[in-house]
């Protein structure tokens, strides 16, 4: 099979090393300094526990080699970037091809369906986790399985991708329920993401300071009560699910915290953003998310003249 | 007249500067290391760049101060109960306390503990930051001052004008304070609580539409608990704001200096007020319940910040 994995970031580069076991993998990544160190270092450098190792992958660039077609094209780049991720790979897939979303939020699926045919556009969750540590520098933080939407048009097609993706070591699954699951991710991020942007802080503190915890737990209860008006099958024990989340992972720094210090835009209206837009259509009450995404997008556009903590601001 | 400055803030330090000349005086300070410091160098202020150093008379110890004729207090809001409860063992018998403290509802907190005829109301324009304990620069020497006229203490309250329209601070009476408070409370409604959760300079409020629409947001919650209320505004506040935003542009806000300081902030006195008001007034104000909500988990997090 010929894979394009969009999107050279931490899910981006796990996807690559796994299937790049048993498939042609071509990364496809718009910023030049990605695909420079890749190339450098002759593939992506994944690091599981002490272990390191340079993996390659058959190519790497800003898209698939005219030559040849791809039968999947993997979509793991911010959900802001959807549409030009599913462009620069859209010609070059197979007329039985397919493109796969797994990224976070909601909306995902439907900007790829506006470039290929609505029955080539994939939607499946993922709970693998990584982190960058550099441009092309990999670290594997957690196992966790992937879930496959069923496909009426061609159930071939994602038995197959399904197959591959075991083959290669990513447990995966085709979910029935996939929007449930989709929904169950979500949730969780509505609470993690544009909190921690806004204060700064670690996992840990978004459930363990009780002033933070009541804000954190009420977005999830707004998204919650839009999940099961929209009739999707969600797990109620969300709230228990992100108690445990944030105590296992109470150091870790939420992507869209380490995105927005870097001075990248964060992921908050696929996320938050999401739940208000349907909050609106639905006539609920979703308050406090969309206060959060106010304030995220204002901090984004103000990042420049902000102070920063322990610079001078006294003098 | 004899004056105690209970808080060597800011605003504290600077009205002992400039009033010490005038003014049998003394400034209460919670910290021993400040009082060292004040007593070996003296007080200095900063004004255009220019540095000038005055003597000024400081302690820690409420003890040692005799009988004051004025307590003029400049505490952080959520303090006021505390310093408040040292004024009844230090008052001369006919001695008043002064607040200008920002926000709404220090006069009333004092008034829970000293006998609320001597208490009087304030609120001044001033403006000061600190830059060492013993270092205060003034931010803002124009404003002016506004005391709360009081019929049976018309004398007293006509002193005290005095003592500060020639200590530099010009001062004013007048009946209806309510009207200059609210107008002061109004352009810190849409300033304080979003520049601390966003950490920006004033004149950001100017530029970016999404954050002026919050401060907006904010500020017709309040607008309309203060026409609930029947107060006079005494001037568009909205209007006002720009401006002021315009000319103070390169400063912080004091609740975001706090804040970056890992302190307490006082948005309690500011949209926690036009919350509560809004209780009583039967007034929706959702926003500001939020950012309140906010800024109270932001200072839950201080110690988690990681930048």
């Amino acid at each position: 099979m010929r894979i394009a994995v969009v999107g050279a970031g931490a899910m981006g580069c796990k996807f690559a090393v796994h299937l790049q076991r048993a498939a042609e993998v071509f990364l496809i990544e718009k910023n030049s300094f990605v695909v420079e160190a890749i190339r450098q270092q002759g593939g992506i450098v994944y690091i599981t526990g002490d272990e390191e190792k340079v993996l390659p992958v058959a190519g790497v660039g800003f898209s698939p080699p005219r030559e040849g077609r791809i039968d999947l094209a993997l979509i793991l780049v911010k959900g802001y970037d959807t549409l030009v991720a599913i462009s620069a790979v859209g010609d070059s897939l197979s007329p039985e091809g397919a493109a796969l979303s797994l990224q976070d939020g909601l909306g995902n699926r439907e900007a790829i369906a506006r470039v290929v045919d609505d029955h080539r556009a994939l939607q499946g969750v993922t709970l693998e986790a990584s982190r960058m540590l550099r441009p092309g520098r990999v670290l594997d933080t957690g196992r966790g399985a992937t879930y496959l939407g069923p496909d009426p048009s061609d159930p071939a097609r994602t038995e197959a991708i399904c197959a591959l993706f075991n083959e290669v070591g990513l447990k995966t699954y085709v979910a029935r329920n996939l929007e449930g699951l989709v929904w169950d991710k979500l949730i969780l991020s509505v609470g993690v993401n544009a909190f921690a942007v806004l204060f700064r802080v670690p996992h840990g503190p978004l459930e363990s300071v009780p002033e933070l915890r009541t804000l954190t737990h009420v977005a999830m209860d707004e998204a919650y009560k839009i999940a099961r008006r929209k009739g999707i099958d969600v797990n109620s024990n969300y709230a228990e699910r992100y108690q445990q989340l944030m105590a296992d992972t109470a150091q870790h720094i939420s992507t869209s915290l380490a995105d927005y210090l870097s001075g990248r835009a964060t992921e908050v209206d696929a996320i938050n953003g999401q739940i208000v837009m349907e909050g609106g259509r639905l006539g609920i009450d979703t308050r406090i998310n969309q206060l959060i995404t106010d304030l995220v997008k204002a901090a984004e556009n103000t990042r420049d003249v902000q102070l920063r903590l322990k610079e001078e601001v006294n003098v | 007249m004899r004056v105690a400055i209970v808080g060597a803030g800011a605003m504290g330090c600077k009205f002992a500067f400039r009033l010490t000349t005038y003014s049998d005086l003394v400034l209460l300070s919670r910290h021993r290391s400040q009082v060292e410091v004040i007593r070996q160098r003296g007080l200095t202020l900063i004004e255009d760049g220019h540095e000038r150093s005055v003597p000024v008379n400081i302690t820690d110890d409420h003890t040692e101060i005799q009988q004051p004729d004025l307590a003029l207090l400049f505490v952080k809001a959520y303090d006021t109960q505390n310093a408040a409860c040292l004024l009844p063992g230090m008052l001369a018998s006919d001695g008043l306390v002064l607040t200008l403290q920002n926000g709404l509802g220090n006069r009333e907190v004092i008034a829970s503990v000293v006998d609320k005829q001597r208490v009087l109301q304030g609120m001044t324009f001033q403006a000061a930051r600190m830059l060492r304990p013993d270092l205060v620069e003034d931010t803002g020497s124009r404003g002016v001052t506004y005391l709360a006229s009081h019929s049976e203490l018309e004398t007293q309250i006509a002193e005290i004008a005095e003592l500060f329209s020639s200590a530099g601070f010009p001062t004013k009476v007048i009946d209806d304070l309510d009207s200059v408070l609210w107008g002061k409370l109004l352009i810190n409604v849409g300033l304080n609580a979003l520049a601390t959760l966003l950490r920006i300079p004033n004149r950001t409020f100017n530029k970016v539409k999404e954050v002026q629409d919050l401060s907006f947001r904010l500020m017709d919650e309040a607008l309309q608990v203060a026409q609930a209320k029947g107060i006079r505004l005494p001037y568009d506040p909205k209007a006002m704001f720009v401006q002021v935003m315009e000319e103070t542009g390169r400063m912080y806000s004091s609740t975001l200096l706090d804040a970056m300081a890992g302190k307490q902030t006082e948005v309690d006195v500011i949209n926690g007020a036009i919350v509560r008001e809004g209780e009583r007034m039967g007034i929706e104000t959702t926003l500001n319940a939020l950012l309140v909500r906010f800024i109270k988990a932001m200072e839950s997090s201080y110690p988690y910040r990681i930048a």
